[in-house]
């Protein structure tokens, strides 16, 4: 099926299927003989101005061999209409992927009857990402009219509540819309309706350079900018050419390392904040606080760091911040003891927790979740330890795994996990201390850091993805050369839990879409985007 | 004639002021207390401008309370298009008439005799500090406080909003459930007392017990008994971790989502006015009432007493309530069938036992004298 | 008479301007990055409940600030006017961060260019997202404002 030329530079080996209506048995094929149970991510590529097509890409994962695969689908029009076979039958995950392909481009899925909008309102005319929609485009606003399509009916005998559930709703994080079909307070069908957020970043990229992107970045997973800004960078870097030096590696696991914990932090936070536990929620704040003031020292923001520069990073991490951040971690344990000590073991807290929302590992993987999620499921799949990328091949760290998939295990995982992250911190800061502070910059030595803003980039494509706070955070970029990215597609580790979040939820009660919700940690900036 | 109304008169004032003044202190108590449990000031800023001096006098917040009440009753008054009118407008009020009606049972002081005080006016009289000194007080407690469903539900109803409709449905559930945990739960205590006059109680828990060591209170006679009780209270109050009716997280403000200014004020002033209700009956039935342990101040004292009693009362009443604010901010809630689940299986029977236990051992005592 | 009537009513007026000044419940519209930092501004180092202002309320129709915290998308643009003409009166809104006061860095078909262009705006916190003192000031702004009775929304 592969040749060995076919390896490209970015780790994956790129299958093109030539006939589109071969797209089933040759995904069919990956699945079984090459056990690809991961569908990461599918999105199109516009290439109707210069070659007259579409391409559609896949990007397959094998999470035993370890082995990434990019399928891609010419596909040209008939009478202006894209057709190809849906994958919704060998990937659950599929599903959500395809709706959102369907509304920014304009393809059609042969199989998949669901093409509601889903970023998008109901009657939003135009496909956002093909070429030829302009950016800056007035979209009529109706305020009257309902933003969603619901698929939830009742016949006229059922004795049964429909309910809109969000999105401005306390738990739902004001950017998820469900409508539940509820039989007393069991929940007996659910229908997830995202899009509230989104504000266009893909399309934003393709009219800003490389450099300008960096703050779009920031705000895609708000509570942990700096992880993706790290990998949106790397992406760009191993296009560009540009390699970074050991000191910088370092620094930004470190950094990465410091956003997981401020990303866990807020999910757990709020996660019991909405099982009714105030007081740990208020302790947990305080700690993330205090990490974030001690961020914005360096970067200059609490929040939207854009501390990534290609080759480097905006500036040097003294030794006393490092000291200082050792205080910080110190002062974590000792906040984290309290939350430990009042919720781990409550008995209340455990009914609430276990055996709600569970997911088996089966699902997890046809459905395309990865992250904690994954892991509390059982299955130890991190990218961290997977495909180790800066400087996580030279640490020591565990991957937590859950049991059962459930909510209590989600809890755990991302407990254990900020430990470990403490504990890469740690590890990070003591190699950081041994070096001299020889400047971040590998192109310019210089502690003084200026690069050429906007670096050269050729042609080509790349996906790079890191282990995100919540899952695996892939940058699809496509570059035609020049100061712009032709296309920038983000692997969005929440729009695809979302995708299967209807799963975790239906049977349940009504307050358990609270503890599920709460523990997946969905982000609206990067599910919307 | 004009005597006893007179005193009756003052009664229920003292009862209307410490009832409605406790409950608005207690919501200023139940932002302090977890704002310390958080590391956090609380509120603070309110202030109130003495005239003439132009001192701003802040009182740690206090007035925060008080502006609150008088923010909430200037608000717009709003009633949903579809909503029962009538039902609409009737819910708070049987929300809340019962809980002062409550008050009129509790006890907040011995038998006092003004004339010593006041003079002839009052010649020849006694009277019991208790607005309405019946027989069977416990039992009435129980009833009245029955009503407050009634409320919830026609709320939820009478709203015409699905998360209210869910808020009562689980409201009604949850708090039926609980009235038969909470009524089993003081059996204990009227057996041992001998009585349902809750007057008759407290002079019961005079004196001491274990020769001397510990006061003869309910609590130390039945600890497990007073647990159920005011586990099965803060349940019957919809408070956390049993605030399921209300969960604001799940569905928004449950029964009274579509309730604005004053009416939504009635309900969660009523939240509160039930918390020094439970802690009254807390206090009744087993930390002694009125009294204080060890010294019988009222003999020594009588003339004092008519102060010494409702003050030492309230004090108790307060304790007891911050406990259950407390409670409030270290806990998570319970999901609906699990506080079912709670209740009927596990406390019910444990009330239960409980009964037979405690009668077994009256027997016992009884069989021995 | 006349006289002694004025009196009482500014008086009146007085007196509610300030219970309304410090009991103000708000409503967190929260949909974007902003709400991380509407967190910390809640919790105990910022602690708004300190000028009475952190009882939230998600009833709208309990609520006296409506604080729409972040983009607010055309999808979304229904959603907050619904919530706003819910709110009963006397109500308040907060911009909160340069998303919801312009749109912010997002000029595009998605989003919608300025929370004013749907609902009237008393006080526009800048920043993206705004640190948490900014957000105190603005609160205290709007404390101000409810005093002086200068609103667009009463």
């Amino acid at each position: 099926m592969f040749s060995e030329s076919q390896a490209v530079a970015d780790g994956h080996r790129v299958l093109e299927v030539a006939v589109a209506s071969d797209l089933r048995s040759v995904v069919r094929k990956l699945k079984e003989e090459f056990s690809c149970d991961l569908l990461l991510d599918i999105t199109a590529l516009d290439l109707l101005a210069t070659e007259t097509k579409m391409v559609m890409v896949y990007h397959l994962c094998s999470t035993k061999h370890g082995q990434r695969v990019r399928v891609k689908v010419p596909l040209s029009s008939t009478n202006n209409m894209f057709m190809l076979p849906s994958l919704r039958e060998e990937y659950a995950a599929a599903n959500f992927l395809e709706r959102e392909v369907h509304e920014m481009y304009g393809v059609n899925f042969e199989n998949n009857p669901d093409q509601r909008n889903i970023l998008l309102y109901k009657g939003f005319v135009g496909y956002p990402l093909r070429k030829d929609f302009d950016i800056a485009k007035e979209c009529p606003l109706d305020l009257q009219a309902s933003p969603i399509e619901s698929s939830v009916t009742l016949a006229d005998d059922e004795q049964k509540m429909v309910l809109n559930f969000g999105p401005s709703h306390p738990a739902t994080h004001g950017t998820i819309h469900l409508v539940l079909k509820l039989e007393g307070e069991r929940i007996e069908r659910a229908d997830v309706h995202c899009g509230y957020l989104h504000r266009g970043f893909e399309k934003e990229c393709e009219r800003h350079n490389w450099q300008n992107i960096i703050p779009f970045t920031d705000r895609l997973n708000y509570c942990s900018p700096l992880i993706n800004n790290f990998a949106y960078a790397e992406a760009v870097e191993a296009l560009a050419g540009i390699t970074i030096n050991e000191r910088c590696r370092y620094a930004r696991t470190l950094l990465s390392e410091c956003a997981r914990l401020c990303d866990h932090l807020t999910c757990i936070a709020a996660s019991l904040m909405e099982l009714g536990a105030m007081t740990p929620f208020l302790y947990l704040m305080t700690i993330r606080d205090y990490f974030y003031e001690h961020l914005a020292s360096l970067t200059g923001a609490r929040l939207t760091h854009s501390f990534v520069r290609f080759g480097g990073l905006k500036s040097e991490l003294s030794n006393e911040w490092l000291a200082k951040l050792q205080e910080w971690l110190c002062f974590y344990e000792e906040y984290i003891k309290r939350v430990h000590a009042l919720v781990d073991r409550n008995r209340i807290f455990i009914d609430r927790m276990r055996n709600t929302g569970v997911i088996s590992t089966a699902d997890a993987l046809s459905l395309g979740f990865t992250g904690p999620l994954l892991r509390s499921t059982g299955f130890a799949y991190d990218l961290r330890k997977a495909a180790p990328y800066l400087a996580y091949g030279e640490l020591d760290f565990e991957i937590p795994v859950g049991i059962s998939g459930d909510n209590y295990d989600r809890y755990y995982v991302r407990m254990r996990e900020m430990d470990e992250s403490v504990s890469m911190i740690r590890q990070c800061m003591k190699k950081m201390q041994a070096m001299a502070v020889q400047g971040l910059n590998s192109v310019n030595s210089d502690k003084t850091y200026f690069l050429p803003k906007i670096p050269v980039v050729s042609a080509g494509e790349i996906y790079k993805a890191h282990e995100g706070a919540n899952g695996e955070l892939g940058f699809y970029i496509v570059s035609v050369g020049g100061k712009i990215p032709y296309k920038l597609h983000v692997r969005a580790p929440s729009f695809v839990h979302m995708g299967g979040f209807h799963k975790m939820i239906e049977g349940d009660q009504l307050a358990d879409i609270i503890a599920t919700f709460g523990t997946i940690n969905m982000i609206g900036g990067e599910c919307d985007r | 004639m004009i005597a006893d109304l007179v005193v009756t008169f003052v009664f229920i004032l003292f009862a209307m002021v410490m009832l409605l003044g406790l409950a608005t202190l207690l919501t200023w108590v139940e932002r302090k207390l977890s704002a310390m449990m958080a590391d956090r000031i609380g509120a603070n800023r309110c202030y109130v401008k003495i005239p003439l001096i132009n001192v701003k006098l802040i009182a740690l917040g206090l007035f925060h309370a008080m502006a609150d009440g008088l923010k909430m009753m200037s608000k717009e008054r709003f009633i949903p298009k579809d909503a029962d009118k009538f039902l609409f407008l009737l819910a708070p009020w049987i929300v809340f008439a019962p809980v002062l009606l409550m008050f009129a049972l509790i006890p907040f002081g011995g038998i006092i005799y003004p004339e010593k005080i006041f003079g002839s006016f009052f010649a020849g009289k006694a009277y019991l500090m208790q607005i309405a000194p019946l027989d069977g007080g416990a039992l009435i407690i129980l009833a009245i406080s029955g009503i407050c469903i009634i409320g919830v539900v026609l709320a939820g109803w009478a709203s015409n909003n699905k998360y209210s409709l869910l808020g009562s449905i689980r409201a009604a559930s949850q708090m039926i459930s609980y009235e038969v945990a909470l009524g089993l739960s003081l059996l204990p205590m009227v057996l041992t007392y001998g009585s349902l006059d809750l007057h008759t109680m407290i002079v019961a828990q005079q004196g001491s017990m274990l020769g001397g060591v510990l006061p003869a209170w309910g609590i130390f006679l039945s600890p497990l008994t007073a647990i159920i009780y005011l586990t099965a209270a803060t349940a019957e109050n919809k408070r956390i971790p049993f605030d399921i009716p209300e969960a604001e997280s799940e569905i928004i403000a449950g029964f009274f989502t579509e309730y604005s200014g004053m009416r939504m004020a009635l309900f969660m002033f009523a939240e509160f006015a039930e918390i020094v209700i439970i802690s009254c009956v807390f206090v009744v039935f087993f930390l002694g009432g009125y009294n204080l342990p060890y010294w019988d101040f009222a003999g020594s004292f009588p003339r004092l007493a008519i102060v010494l009693w409702p003050t030492i009362f309230f004090i108790k009443v307060f304790i007891v309530s911050c406990f259950q604010i407390l409670v409030r901010w270290s806990l998570p809630r319970f999901r609906y069938d699990q506080l079912l689940t709670f209740g009927w299986k596990f406390l019910l029977p444990l009330a239960m036992v409980n009964i037979t236990v405690v009668t077994l051992f009256l027997w016992l005592v009884q069989k021995h004298q | 008479m006349m006289k002694g009537f004025e009196y009482f009513t500014t008086q009146k007026d007085e007196l509610l301007a300030w219970a309304r000044k410090f009991s103000i419940f708000p409503y967190p519209f929260v949909t974007a990055c902003c709400g991380m930092e509407f967190m910390s501004v809640a919790s105990t180092l910022y602690d708004t409940d300190r000028f009475g202002a952190a009882l939230p309320r998600f009833s709208p129709r309990q609520s006296d600030l409506l604080m729409v915290v972040g983009t607010v998308s055309h999808k979304q643009a229904p959603i907050v006017k619904k919530i706003y003409d819910q709110m009963c009166s006397p109500k308040w809104v907060i911009a909160f961060g340069a998303c919801a006061v312009s749109g912010g860095v997002y000029q595009n078909y998605a989003t919608l260019k300025g929370l004013d262009k749907i609902i009237p705006v008393d006080v526009y916190i800048p920043g993206c997202p705004p640190r948490p003192e900014t957000v105190i000031d603005a609160i205290i702004k709007l404390q101000s404002k409810i005093e002086t009775g200068v609103s667009k929304n009463v």
